[in-house]
């Protein structure tokens, strides 16, 4: 049976909860505090709160919250919650767990080098500076796949976390920059207008250094600033909801491939689970 | 300081890497530190890459500092590691398309490919200092991974012992010292000799995979009793077929760094080469220390008549290729490596 995680969220806070939930939920039944404590249902495993507000009605389970301001990062501290979550640095500093307002699970994304993206084009007879422009608020059909094959694109809007973490060589506007805490020139490409845009996009296409610095440097922002995988893992284990085996060599090995971003059933996984097959980890109570 | 040098064993192969390892290990040694090389066997096919590299992951390094040369050493983790790199897995990279590089564009390729090229840039990006042999690898370095670094050169294996013949005598043959391996283009150098105008006897000098192609070729070509194919040569004859030579030929393809250049202009001739070279070019200068040419039979064979018949053209280029390596020294490798890892 999957543990049931529970969000509590006062009126009008759900919405920061959503795209962490997209993330966090998966093996988990997620459903919402207030319903389920009116059907009666049974106390669930943890529960995840967008506001200290809930806090002093909750049952004693494992407990996350957001803050927004030091007052509410001690009133979380003092009622012994298992993470204090936040979007804001200063509050990070102090110990709360980094869930960026925007982002995506990185991990689920493999960078795409513009080196190997020449060779997808080429394997698909496209042109080897090819420019896109993605606005998912306009055209949301796959923007994946688009983005994995150009050279470079323009893109604005919730692509953008997307566009970053698969390495693709950004041009954007300040203002879509800013909202994403990206550094102008060195995380992304700046321009003014779409025609500008367009034009940059085409330089950076046919130059590979630069490219490969963008695509290098995006990915990274993607994953210091955008990533909400990182967060969603910490949280499930702050809150018991994933159970940690014995330490071994062989979670030592995965701790290395998930430094290196190895997406899960990738060949390099297999072939590590089978060079790793005849050394068994040893079992909670089975070493005296 | 305890140092590490960290390189990839290639069982059964000696080359311009083994050589370059041991002189740096030496290096460290003269300079009053520790130093040891660490080999690991590394796979080349694409999908046994990375085993190496994971490999080198878990390995524990207890040593003050960590110096990796080449892939797939660069991923030993080390919280002082300074990068000097020699190449990276050149099948990937910038051979691609050439006939030794099993990268195609099918999807095990492409998946092996994203997945070489990310590790890399990760590995790679965590050195504290990044240097490499020559401006061409740091160049590839960018193109590739969008990493900077700085070219540290070296001094070539026999530096001590190459001087240049005494002013006034001839050289009396052409040479060409190198692997016998594709990479490396040896043929050029017999189809070379077979097209120049002068009778100036030739030495095609080393052994490799196409040993025996080339003898072919020169039978073939009527060379026999003009090219000489001597094998292995040891080096105290090594160095007395560069003192002797009228020029030395040495047109790899897209080369990293290319000992041969150096220790040419040591011994104080001139390199004819080709203009897709690559780390040659770096030290041949068309016309200042050599002559470079667009690879064809004929246009390398007329370089070598050109020195052949202006033995002063030929004094001119070698005695300025001389200059351009003299200050090259192990002591300046080792203090810049070490100045890459502040404490």
């Amino acid at each position: 049976m999957s543990p049931v995680l529970a969000l509590a969220a006062p009126r009008r806070s759900s919405a920061r909860a959503v795209p962490l939930l997209r993330i966090l939920g998966s093996g988990i039944d997620v459903v919402s505090y207030r319903t389920n404590e009116r059907a009666g249902g049974p106390v669930p495993d943890a529960i995840l709160a967008t506001s200290v507000i809930a806090l002093p009605v909750l049952p004693p389970v494992p407990v996350a919250v957001w803050v927004d301001t030091d007052e509410e990062f001690d009133t979380a501290t003092s009622a012994g919650v298992a993470a204090v979550l936040s979007s804001r640095p200063e509050l990070v500093d102090r110990g709360a767990i980094h869930v960026p307002r925007f982002g995506i699970d990185v991990s689920r994304w493999p960078p795409i080098a513009p080196l190997v993206r020449s060779r997808w084009r080429a394997r698909y007879d496209l042109p080897a500076d090819l420019v896109v422009g993605v606005d998912v608020s306009i055209d949301a059909d796959r923007p994946e796949e688009t983005l994995s094959l150009a050279a470079a694109a323009v893109v604005v809007g919730d692509a953008t976390p997307l566009a970053l973490a698969l390495g693709t060589p950004v041009v954007t506007s300040e203002a879509n920059a800013r909202r994403y805490g990206l550094r102008p020139d060195l995380d992304v490409a700046l321009a003014a207008g779409p025609h500008a845009a367009q034009g940059l996009a085409a330089e950076i296409a046919r130059d590979d250094v630069l490219a490969a610095r963008l695509s290098r440097r995006g990915r990274h922002a993607a994953e210091r600033r955008l990533d909400l995988g990182s967060p969603a893992r910490e949280i499930r284990r702050r809150l018991g909801l994933s159970v940690a085996g014995p330490a071994s060599p062989s979670d030592l090995v995965a701790q290395r491939l998930e430094e290196l971003a190895v997406p899960d059933g990738s060949p390099l996984r297999r072939r590590v689970a089978a060079a790793l097959s005849p050394f068994p980890t040893p079992v909670a109570g089975a070493v005296p | 300081m305890d140092v590490l040098v960290c390189a990839t064993q290639v069982p059964f192969m000696r080359g311009g890497l083994e050589l370059m390892v041991e002189n740096l290990v030496t290096a460290f040694g003269d300079a009053g530190h520790k130093a040891e090389a660490v080999l690991v066997p590394a796979a080349w096919d694409k999908d046994r890459l990375l085993d190496a590299a994971l490999a080198w992951r878990m390995i524990p390094l207890d040593a003050d500092l960590v110096v990796p040369v080449n892939f797939p050493a660069y991923f030993a983790r080390h919280p002082r590691k300074v990068l000097w790199l020699a190449h990276q897995h050149r099948a990937a990279y910038d051979a691609l398309g050439q006939p030794w590089s099993d990268f195609g564009l099918d999807d095990a390729s492409l998946e092996a490919h994203r997945q070489l090229v990310d590790w890399d840039t990760r590995a790679l990006a965590e050195a504290q200092t990044r240097f490499t042999i020559s401006q061409v690898v740091a160049d590839r370095l960018e193109r590739y991974c969008g990493l900077s670094a700085s070219a540290l050169y070296q001094p070539p294996p026999l530096a001590d012992r190459l001087h240049p013949r005494p002013a006034g005598t001839k050289g009396i043959h052409v040479l060409c010292a190198t692997r016998l391996e594709a990479n490396k283009r040896p043929g050029l150098f017999v189809d070379a000799v077979a097209s120049m105008r002068t009778e100036m006897p030739g030495v095609l000098a080393g052994r490799g995979s196409l040993d025996d192609d080339l003898a072919a070729s020169v039978e073939r070509l009527g060379l026999g009793d003009r090219l000489e194919l001597p094998g292995f040569v040891p080096d105290e004859d090594l160095v007395e077929l560069f003192r002797s030579a009228v020029a030395v030929v040495y047109a790899p393809y897209d080369e990293d760094y290319g000992f041969v250049t150096l220790q040419a202009f040591l011994a104080g001739v001139p390199v004819v080469t080709t203009d897709d070279s690559g780390g040659v070019l770096e030290w041949v200068e068309h016309e200042v220390t050599g002559l470079v040419t667009d690879g064809t039979p004929a246009a390398m064979g007329a370089a070598l008549d050109r020195l052949v018949d202006d033995p002063e053209l030929a004094a001119r280029l070698g005695e300025a290729g001389r200059r351009r390596v003299a200050s090259l020294g192990w002591d300046h490798v080792v203090s810049t490596l070490l100045g890459g890892a502040p404490a």
